[in-house]
C-alpha cells in the first residue's frame, strides 16, 4: 500500500461570499494512482488543482507535501515545487504558439539541462507521447490531439511526482482521449500519480479512483 | 539561468512577431534618434557656454554701414563668409590663399585645406572636396586677409571653386606654386568658360592658432586684426556698403565705434552674442529635459504594451517552474536586445540629422556661426541613460510580483 503524498487539510478558497469553489476539503492523494476528478462545470474543480498545483494559495487550512507544509510557501520555493515534483497541465494545453512542439517541451527541461541535453529529452518524451514525427511544427499546424500530447510531454518533462491536468480531452475525439488517457496511466505505473479532471465517461475506465466534486467539495 | 537559454526562448518571441519586433524598433530609433540629436545638441550648448566662460569675453557683433538707404544685410552669410576664409585650417596643416581676377573685374577665391597626405579637410562638420568642384555657400562679400600687404581685401566670391595643390610651410616654393597654380586652375578655369586675367598667390602660413582651444578663442584672436583694418578698399573700385566686424572686449567695441565714427559710417550694434546664446541655451535646456521626459514616457508605454504582450508566455514559464528572477531576466534580456538594435540603427542616422542640424547652425544668426564637435558626447549620454533604462526595465519587472494567471480570459484571448 502507497503512503500518501500530498494531503489537504480543512481547505477553504473563496472568491466572495457566495462562491467558494474549495469548501472544506480534506482529502489525500497516494503515488502509483491515477485520480480523476469529475463534477458539474462551475463547481470549482479547476481552482482545486491550481490550489494543488501551487499556482493558487488557500484562505484556510493546510497542504502537505511528502510531510512538508507548502500551504505558505511563496515565490522561488514554489517555483521550486513546480519546477521539480509538479507536472501542471493547464485547460487546452496551453503551448505557445510562437515555438514549436519541440521547443514547447524543452521549455522546463532548460531549468535543469542545457539546450542539447534538453533537445534529446524532449524528443523521447514527444516519441513517448506519439507526436516525434511533428516535434517541428509549430503549435497552430498540429491538431487537437496532438498538442493535448505536446502538452502532457510539457508536463512529464522533468519528471514530475504528479502530473496535474485540467480537462486534457476536451474537445478531443474518442481515439485521442484514449490514447491520452493510456499515457497518464503508463504513467502511474512508474511510480506517479496522476490527478485529472475530466467529464469524459472514458476515464473512469483508466482510473484508479474516481472522485465527484460538488459545490467546492468532494465527494467520495 | 545562461544567456543562450534565454535567448533561445526569445528569439522566436522576437522572430514569429515580426511585425511587432520591427514596428517597436522603429518607435525605438524614433526615441534613440531624438535623445541623441537633443543630446548632441545640449554637448553643443555645454561646449559653447564653456568656451566663451573659459575666454570670458563679452562678444559683440557691430555692423557698420556706410550713409546707405538699404539696411537690410544678409548677416548670416557675411558672417559665415568671414569664418570661411580666416579659419579653414586645422592644427598642423597649411593654407593657401589665392586670390584671381577674371575678366568682367571681379575676384574669385580659391583656398584649399589640405594636410599633408593632400586629403580635403573637415571644416566644421562639413567635408568640402575641392577637387569635386563642390560648390560652397558663401556671402558675395568677404574679407580675406593678405599675408604680404597685410591688408584686409573686400571681394566677391559667390562661387569657391577650386583644385587642391599640395603645399606645407617649410616647402613652399613661390615658383613651384605659380606653376601648378597655373596648370590647374588657371588652365581648368578656361574649361568651364572663365577667362582668367591675373592670379596671384598670396600667402601660406600655419592658421591652425586657436581651433585647438576653441573656436570661440579663435574668433576673439581674430577679432583685433580685423580692427586695424579700418581703411579698407576695394582694389576694383567697387564700393562696398556693409562690413562686419567683431569685438571681443568693450575696448575694441569703443575703438570700432570710433572708426565707423571718423569714417562717417552708420553704425549699430547688433546684439550680444554671449547673451543670446544664453538665453538659446537655457531654451535649448529646457526642450532637451523635456524630450528626455518624452523618451522615457514612451518607452515606458511601449514597455508596457510589450510586456502585457508577452504576459501569455510569462504564464506558461511560470506555471512550468520558471522563478520569478528568471522571468525577469528574460523580459529584460528581450527589451535589451530591441533596444540594443535600435540605438545601433540611431547612431547612423542620428549623425546625419546631427550634420544637417550642425549646418543649421553653423550659419544661424544666434549662434554665430559656431559649430563643436557634438556626436561623441550624445553617443556617451545615450549608452548611460540606455543601460540605465535596461536596470530600470529589470527592477520594474522585478518589483510586480504575483500578477501571473492562467485564467480561463487569458486563454480566450490567446486562442482568438
Amino acid at each position: 500500500m502507497s503512503k500518501d503524498f500530498l494531503i489537504l487539510k480543512n481547505v477553504y478558497k473563496r472568491y466572495s461570499d457566495d462562491i467558494i469553489p474549495i469548501n472544506n476539503i480534506s482529502i489525500s492523494f497516494k503515488m502509483s494512482k491515477f485520480y480523476v476528478i469529475k463534477g458539474a462545470s462551475g463547481a470549482g474543480k479547476s481552482t482545486f488543482l491550481h490550489v494543488l498545483g501551487l499556482l493558487e494559495k488557500v484562505d484556510e487550512g493546510e497542504i502537505i507535501w511528502c510531510e512538508n507544509d507548502i500551504t505558505k510557501l511563496n515565490g522561488d520555493k514554489v517555483s521550486e515545487y513546480r519546477k521539480k515534483k509538479i507536472g501542471f497541465m493547464p485547460q487546452s494545453g496551453l503551448l505557445i504558439p510562437e515555438f514549436t512542439a519541440l521547443e514547447n517541451v524543452m521549455i522546463p527541461i532548460l531549468l535543469n539541462k542545457d539546450i542539447k541535453e534538453a533537445e534529446k529529452l524532449a524528443c523521447d518524451l514527444l516519441e513517448k507521447v506519439g507526436v516525434y514525427n511533428r516535434r517541428n511544427h509549430f503549435i497552430k499546424q498540429l491538431s487537437g490531439g496532438e498538442q493535448q500530447r505536446v502538452a502532457i510531454a510539457r508536463a512529464m518533462a522533468n519528471n514530475p511526482e504528479c502530473i496535474i491536468a485540467d480537462e486534457p480531452t476536451g474537445n478531443l475525439d474518442e481515439d485521442n482521449e484514449r490514447k491520452i488517457f493510456e499515457l497518464f496511466k503508463q504513467y502511474t505505473l512508474s511510480g506517479k500519480c496522476v490527478i485529472c479532471v475530466s467529464h469524459s465517461d472514458k476515464a473512469e475506465e483508466y482510473a484508479d479512483e474516481v472522485l465527484h466534486y460538488k459545490k467546492g467539495e468532494i465527494i467520495l | 539561468m545562461s544567456f543562450d537559454k534565454v535567448w533561445f526562448i526569445i528569439k522566436r518571441n522576437i522572430l514569429k512577431n515580426k511585425f511587432n519586433s520591427i514596428l517597436n524598433i522603429i518607435l525605438y530609433v524614433i526615441i534613440f534618434n531624438m535623445l541623441l540629436v537633443s543630446v548632441g545638441v545640449l554637448g553643443f550648448f555645454a561646449n559653447y557656454s564653456e568656451a566663451s566662460q573659459r575666454y570670458n569675453r563679452n562678444f559683440r557683433t557691430m555692423m557698420v554701414y556706410e550713409n546707405d538707404e538699404s539696411d537690410e544685410k544678409d548677416i548670416v552669410s557675411l558672417f559665415s563668409g568671414y569664418e570661411y576664409v580666416e579659419m579653414v585650417i586645422n592644427q598642423n596643416e597649411y593654407c593657401m590663399h589665392m586670390s584671381f581676377v577674371d575678366d568682367k573685374g571681379n575676384y574669385d577665391i580659391d583656398l584649399k585645406a589640405c594636410n599633408e597626405k593632400n586629403v580635403p579637410e573637415v571644416i566644421y562638420g562639413r567635408q568640402i572636396n575641392f577637387d569635386n568642384n563642390d560648390e560652397i555657400l558663401l556671402p558675395e562679400k568677404m574679407l580675406l586677409y593678405n599675408n604680404y600687404t597685410e591688408e584686409y581685401d573686400i571681394i566677391e566670391a559667390k562661387n569657391l571653386i577650386g583644385t587642391s595643390i599640395k603645399c606645407s610651410k617649410e616647402n613652399f616654393d613661390y615658383n613651384t606654386i605659380y606653376d601648378e597654380v597655373e596648370n590647374k586652375i588657371v588652365s581648368g578655369r578656361k574649361d568651364i568658360g572663365q577667362t582668367i586675367i591675373d592670379f596671384e598667390v598670396v600667402g601660406v602660413y600655419d592658421s591652425a592658432l586657436y581651433f585647438e582651444e576653441s573656436y570661440v578663442g579663435y574668433i576673439s584672436e581674430k577679432m583685433s586684426k580685423i580692427l586695424h583694418a579700418s581703411d579698407i578698399k576695394d582694389k576694383s573700385g567697387y564700393t562696398y556698403e556693409t562690413i562686419w566686424v567683431l569685438s571681443d572686449t568693450v575696448e575694441n567695441y569703443n575703438k570700432l565705434k570710433q572708426i565707423a565714427e571718423e569714417n562717417s559710417l552708420d553704425y549699430m550694434v547688433v546684439t550680444d552674442i554671449y547673451e543670446r546664446v544664453k538665453l538659446f541655451c537655457i531654451v535649448g535646456y529646457i526642450i532637451i529635459v523635456g524630450i528626455f521626459i518624452f523618451h522615457f514616457i514612451v518607452s515606458s508605454v511601449l514597455f508596457k504594451i510589450e510586456t502585457k504582450k508577452d504576459r501569455f508566455i510569462h504564464n506558461v514559464l511560470n506555471i512550468c517552474g520558471y522563478r520569478h528572477k528568471e522571468i525577469c531576466k528574460i523580459v529584460s534580456a528581450k527589451y535589451f536586445i530591441l533596444q540594443f538594435l535600435s540605438f545601433w540603427i540611431s547612431i547612423p542616422i542620428s549623425i546625419v540629422l546631427l550634420n544637417k542640424i550642425n549646418f543649421i547652425f553653423y550659419s544661424s544668426e544666434h549662434m554665430g556661426g559656431l559649430v563643436v564637435g557634438i556626436t561623441p558626447l550624445a553617443i556617451f549620454v545615450c549608452l548611460i541613460l540606455f543601460i540605465g533604462k535596461i536596470i530600470w526595465v529589470y527592477y520594474k519587472y522585478y518589483v510586480m510580483t504575483g500578477k501571473y494567471t492562467i485564467s480561463k480570459i487569458s486563454d480566450k484571448k490567446r486562442k482568438k
